[in-house]
């Protein structure tokens, strides 16, 4: 009987290895185009401490992790409402101490991935970005109200026409 | 005959499957400005918009020089078709612009070269179609508002160099010959930009062929009442002589 629980655990065991190491493995996955939002859990640097990346971990719980270039865009504001807004090319020091910051407040920040860089790096704290919504709303319900109301003025006048037309021909005729 | 509600039909598909496209480009597919954010996204409006509107002014241009040269009444038209439907475009980009312009620059309104020449196109549009209202029908009308159409077209490229002549609030050309090296407008934005103004050409030549319709069937009615008139005319006419001469006194000299 002891034998039974001796192998049924190391069974297991050797079943839950590979999930668990696969587990990890999907844990931090590289971040795929688009934008994604989240907080910055660690930040990648290399031997000379110059920043070349970090993991964000989004709102769904997966860690992303995402790499910087000289053309990454960075828009961040810091504590004190200080907004810097430049490419990491031009100041990687100041990069890497906005995202510190970033990191240590818990501020969420979203990306703009294309080709596997982050293109721009922004924060979304107050939802910055999703700021003048109505104005958006607006401007798209003007354009379209504005096309459908000509179109539907300019087929009701043509069929219009058409039965006047059609009357006149048979007066005519 | 059979042919042509097809085409309009096939064209209005062609219209409609790009702006789905567009709109899945602008609002999911292209990245947040970082600056302006969601707000930026109006671009894909605006600069379109405007665009046809530019060139509504130059189908006028054109369609005048047509006339004037060949006195055909369907440059006539097109030219008409091109002013009502370059005014519902300016009138949007106006508005467009209005509504993006206040939470991007506090302000509704500049007094600026581009925003006041680009009003002015607009009321050469207004004056163009008020001409044609209020001016008795026939070749002189046909001729005049020719000449106006003319007229209007030099304010196209004053708009277009305007930002640059004299820059202000709004950014110089960010596509076209004189745009600036440095523009942002490239990648994902310039690709929904690009695809955005397509679908807005195309929506624009279907609205203005639409109208390029109205038009036809509005001389085709004008025509038959004339017809109609004549042939009343010539009945009462020889109604009358045929009375003279039946109620002539019989015999002779």
């Amino acid at each position: 009987m002891r034998n039974f629980f001796v192998l049924a655990f190391v069974a297991l065991t050797a079943l839950a290895l590979p999930s668990v190491a696969m587990a990890q493995s999907a844990a931090t996955s590289a971040a795929s185009d688009g934008n994604t939002s989240g907080v910055i859990t660690v930040i990648q640097v290399d031997s000379e401490t110059n920043l070349v990346g970090f993991v964000l971990s989004t709102q769904n719980g997966e860690l992303v992790e995402v790499s910087v270039n000289d053309s990454t865009s960075f828009g961040l504001e810091n504590a004190a409402g200080d907004r810097w807004v430049s490419d990491f090319g031009e100041d990687p020091t100041e990069a890497l101490l906005r995202i510190t910051d970033q990191r240590e407040r818990f501020a969420p920040v979203t990306v703009t991935v294309a080709d596997g860089v982050a293109s721009a790096v922004v924060d979304r704290e107050q939802g910055d970005l999703e700021r003048n919504l109505g104005f958006l709303f607006a401007i798209y319900i003007v354009t379209w109200a504005g096309f459908f109301a000509y179109i539907f003025i300019v087929s009701r006048r043509q069929s219009d026409l058409a039965r006047e037309i059609k009357a006149l021909t048979s007066q005519v005729g | 005959m059979a042919a042509l509600p097809k085409i309009r039909l096939i064209w209005l598909g062609f219209t409609a499957a790009l702006m789905a496209l567009t709109l899945w480009m602008v609002f999911l597919w292209v990245p947040t400005e970082i600056n302006q954010g969601n707000i930026q996204r109006a671009l894909y409006f605006h600069v379109p918009v405007a665009w046809t509107a530019m060139v509504a002014i130059v189908l006028i241009a054109v369609a005048s020089v047509a006339y004037l040269k060949t006195r055909d009444e369907k440059w006539d038209r097109l030219a008409v078709a091109g002013a009502e439907t370059g005014v519902i475009f300016a009138a949007l980009m106006l508005i467009t612009g209005m509504v993006w312009a206040k939470p991007v620059w506090g302000v509704w309104w500049t007094g600026e070269a581009k925003l006041t020449t680009t009003l002015i196109l607009f009321f050469i549009y207004v004056a163009y179609l008020m001409f044609r209202a209020y001016f008795p029908p026939g070749e002189q009308r046909r001729r005049l508002a020719a000449i106006i159409g003319l007229i209007g077209a030099i304010d196209t490229p004053i708009i277009y160099y305007g930002a640059q002549l004299w820059e202000r609030a709004h950014p110089s050309a960010v596509v076209g010959p004189y745009s600036n090296n440095d523009s942002s407008v490239d990648g994902p934005v310039g690709l929904t930009l690009l695809v955005a103004t397509i679908a807005f050409s195309v929506l624009f030549v279907y609205v203005a062929s639409e109208r390029y319709r109205l038009r036809k069937q509005e001389d085709e009615v004008m025509a038959l009442r004339r017809a109609i008139s004549l042939q009343a005319l010539r009945v009462a006419t020889t109604s009358d002589s045929t009375e003279s001469i039946s109620s002539a006194p019989a015999g002779g000299a």
